[in-house]
């Protein structure tokens, strides 16, 4: 009997596939050495679904890797468990897809249709079924609904699509070769120079991103605010106190401010002039990945990396398009009245939907950018099984409303402006009211304008001044980079890819180059930053790395070869990473330093011992290997005091107080869970009470 | 002239005495002077012109040193 394997990402888009091209009957679920295998029979022929777990290959050191080593310039593909550590689990995958692939004489790569997806169907075809990639056919789509599903087995394409491949295979070898390569430069040279271990990294787009938030750390270290004089003013016009806008925002001096607080208190004021303005404001474009990310960190502060995995997890319910794209844009061919009509059995959206499908005309306001291979995010109009938990509602209700407004009409808004003199001094009133609320009604709570009604106004009519006051102001320095703005710099920027922004964001935390959601960068970046600048400025320059990513993005387009890219990267790196490899001990003297008073900053409270005034350290029962808060008074002063801290998760010391005893606060923060803060001291005064609760007091029994 | 700068680890840029943050951050110090004068009406000491500074949450903190350092080896002339 013909078998044709199918390959997907995840296990939950092997079940939709398998479900999409089933009968009624339904898939057969089977399972392989213990991976899951759905079996669908059609057409007379058996169909056999597989999915990955992400990318089970990677690239590695040519033969058996020693990691302390570098230079590395000769690279190859494996099996990822056995390039990285902790990946045991993809073994016994990579079997079982091998196994079963002997079977099949059909092969089809159904994984997410872009680079990487292209790239995790490519390596499982070629190097777990023998070579498979060469006859195989690839599905495109964008959503997982069963029509797109079925559709697009139907109209397979005959074979895979090789530019992309070839685009994300050099993209992993490039940024594989700067990143182990200068990773090890820097933690090798801080180990040789101080014996003291500690994982540094860099990386072609991680460079220049950390570049961006160190340049901006130095400009608040070095800011200097400049004085000046703001007039808050109000007016009083018939009763109705209104706040009035001086001429100048900014006095510089202060004998100009008081100037003009002398000339204008008490005094009366005359409408001069009126003047009003309507104006239209279009609807919003449809979601490209980057401003998905930005809205939901304006509306519901998820970091950019959250954002995206909640995307991910309703695409995988089939509640939203997928949703790594950079298109704007949303093609008919989606079909906006199913989407719509999809909505409107959803009590929330029934209304809306309904009022645009009696509209007649149905057009997306698209945007500028595009995406040859998905359009913008968009609901598919399923309604979702069950209830989606708080974090999933609210993104899905923010795609809904985004994909609503999309199709809006025109708001129409008004603007108004009166202009009062008084004397020699001007001051305006301003209004804003909207006339027609077009697609801000649509999108509901996402849209928020301030409407300020004046009060019916004449030219030449009176107004007192009500209030008059002066406030000194300072210069702010510039605003420190958050998550979502980090990732708005590195998209103008054009470095990285919607797809791999988010993670860099989050390693430059895991490195402790940064800390806080108002990202500072810590002593550790600014010397890393300094480093390379002095030894290879080119790693983090801007425009160094958007050239090397417009060669790759040209390899996509079939203008430029995988080989070509890889080999400028081994010239330009070579004679960097030997420099840098003979300045060893010069490089690790500069980290070694840092290193150290990180390590002391991570191990030392900065809160002092209650009972001694000695230092508090995080240290370890040299027996038991629990951690504990103990005190250097110990030796010194035979201080006994010790606080109990969490056994499991990184453990980090916050540079902030308990709100209730001022002990300074803790961190832990285990895999896959939200960070675990609390006060140690607070801990252990709760634990003793409870303790003390608990005691049976035994009466004495009195014998008569 | 020391290698260090005196106020961190790092290098000095030379001609300065500090290192390259230190020196942008006193930079700025000396040029937003004439800017502080010139609000206060031309009576601004240095030594009140510092004491705003320090007080201000805005003063970035490698300025702050650069002032303390300043104050240290009584340079405000």
């Amino acid at each position: 009997m013909a078998t044709t394997l199918i390959v997907t990402e995840k296990p939950d888009a092997a079940l939709h596939v398998a479900e999409a091209l089933s009968s009624e009957q339904g898939p057969k679920k089977i399972s392989v050495g213990g991976v899951p295998f759905f079996e669908v029979q059609k057409d007379g022929g058996r169909i056999l679904v597989c999915s990955a777990l992400g990318h089970l290959y990677a690239v590695s050191a040519k033969g058996t890797e020693v990691r302390s080593q570098y230079p590395v310039w000769d690279l190859a593909w494996k099996p990822k468990y056995l390039a990285e550590r902790g990946q045991g689990r993809q073994e016994k995958w990579i079997q079982s897809i091998s196994i079963v692939s002997k079977e099949a004489d059909r092969f089809i790569n159904a994984c997410d249709y872009d680079v990487e997806g292209s790239l995790i169907g490519y390596t499982i075809l070629k190097y777990a079924c023998d070579g498979a990639d060469k006859k195989a056919q690839r599905m495109k789509f964008s959503t997982l609904t069963v029509k797109e599903l079925r559709d697009s087995y139907a109209n397979v394409l005959p074979e895979l699509d090789f530019p992309l491949v070839f685009a994300g295979m050099c993209r992993h070898e490039v940024d594989w070769l700067y990143g182990i390569n200068l990773s090890r430069a820097l933690t090798q040279s801080a180990l040789k120079a101080g014996n003291r271990y500690s994982t540094l990294s860099t990386g072609r787009v991680q460079g220049p991103t950390l570049h961006f938030v160190v340049d901006r750390e130095r400009e608040i270290e070095t800011f200097v605010p400049l004085p000046y004089w703001a007039l808050a003013a109000r007016v009083d016009i018939d009763g109705k106190v209104i706040e009035a806008e001086y001429e100048f925002e900014r006095l510089e001096t202060k004998a100009q401010a008081e100037q003009a607080i002398r000339d204008c208190a008490g005094k009366k004021g005359l409408i001069e002039k009126l003047e009003s303005k309507t104006y239209q404001l279009s609807p919003p474009t449809p979601f490209d990945l980057s401003t998905l990310q930005s809205e939901a960190y304006r509306h519901f502060g998820y970091t950019p990396r959250t954002a995206l995995s909640i995307a991910e997890r309703l695409y995988l319910d089939q509640l939203i398009s997928y949703p790594r794209t950079s298109s704007q844009k949303l093609p008919p061919s989606i079909n906006y009245e199913e989407i719509l009509k999809g909505l409107s059995q959803i009590g929330a959206y029934r209304s809306d939907s309904s009022s645009l499908l009696a509209s007649g005309s149905l057009r997306p306001n698209d945007g500028k950018k595009g995406d040859p291979a998905h359009p913008a995010v968009y609901p598919t109009g399923a309604v979702p099984r069950g209830e989606l938990d708080s974090r999933g509602q609210k993104l899905f209700d923010l795609v809904v409303r985004r994909f609503l407004a999309t199709f809006g009409r025109t708001a129409t808004k008004q603007s108004d402006k009166a202009t009062v003199k008084v004397g020699k001094h001007t001051f305006f009133l301003r209004g804003s009211r909207t006339l027609e609320k077009g697609w801000v009604a649509l999108y509901g709570p996402y849209a928020k304008f301030q409407e300020i009604i004046l009060p019916p106004l004449r030219e030449g009519q009176q107004v007192t001044m009500a209030a008059l006051s002066l406030e000194e102001k300072y210069t702010q320095p510039p605003p420190r980079y958050n998550p979502s703005s980090l990732l708005k710099a590195m998209e103008d920027a054009e470095i990285g890819t919607k797809a791999t922004r988010a993670d860099i964001i989050e390693t430059l935390y895991k490195r402790s180059y940064v800390k806080e959601q108002r990202m500072s960068a810590t002593p550790l970046a600014f010397r890393v930053t300094e480093i390379l600048m002095k030894y290879c400025p080119k790693v983090i320059d801007v425009t160094f790395t958007r050239e090397l990513e417009t060669k790759m993005e040209q390899i996509e387009h079939g203008k430029q070869t995988r080989e070509n890219v890889v080999l400028e990267t081994i010239a330009y790196l070579k004679p960097v990473i030997e420099d840098l490899k003979t300045k060893q001990q010069e490089v690790g003297k500069e980290l070694t330093a840092i290193i150290g008073d990180r390590w002391q900053a991570s191990t030392t409270l900065f809160v002092p011992c209650p009972q001694c005034g000695s230092t508090l350290k995080v240290v370890r029962n040299p027996k038991t290997k629990k951690r504990f808060i103990g005190c250097a008074g110990k030796w010194t002063k035979n201080c006994t005091y010790g606080l109990p801290l969490p056994q499991f998760g990184a453990l980090t010391l916050l540079e902030k107080r308990c709100p209730k005893c001022s002990f300074q606060l803790i961190q832990a923060k285990s895999k896959g869970r939200r960070p675990l803060v609390s006060c140690p001291k607070c801990f252990m005064e709760r634990l003793m009470a409870k303790r003390a609760a608990e005691t049976v007091t035994i009466k004495p029994t009195v014998t008569k | 002239m020391a290698d260090h700068c005196p106020l961190c680890e790092r290098p000095t840029q030379a001609p300065s005495e500090f290192c390259a943050l230190h020196d942008a951050a006193h930079t700025n110090l000396e040029n937003a002077y004439s800017a502080w004068n010139k609000s206060y009406g031309g009576n601004l000491t240095k030594d009140e012109y510092f004491a705003q500074l320090e007080k201000r949450e805005e003063t970035g903190r490698a300025v702050k040193s650069v002032i303390q350092y300043l104050l240290g080896k009584g340079g405000v002339a």
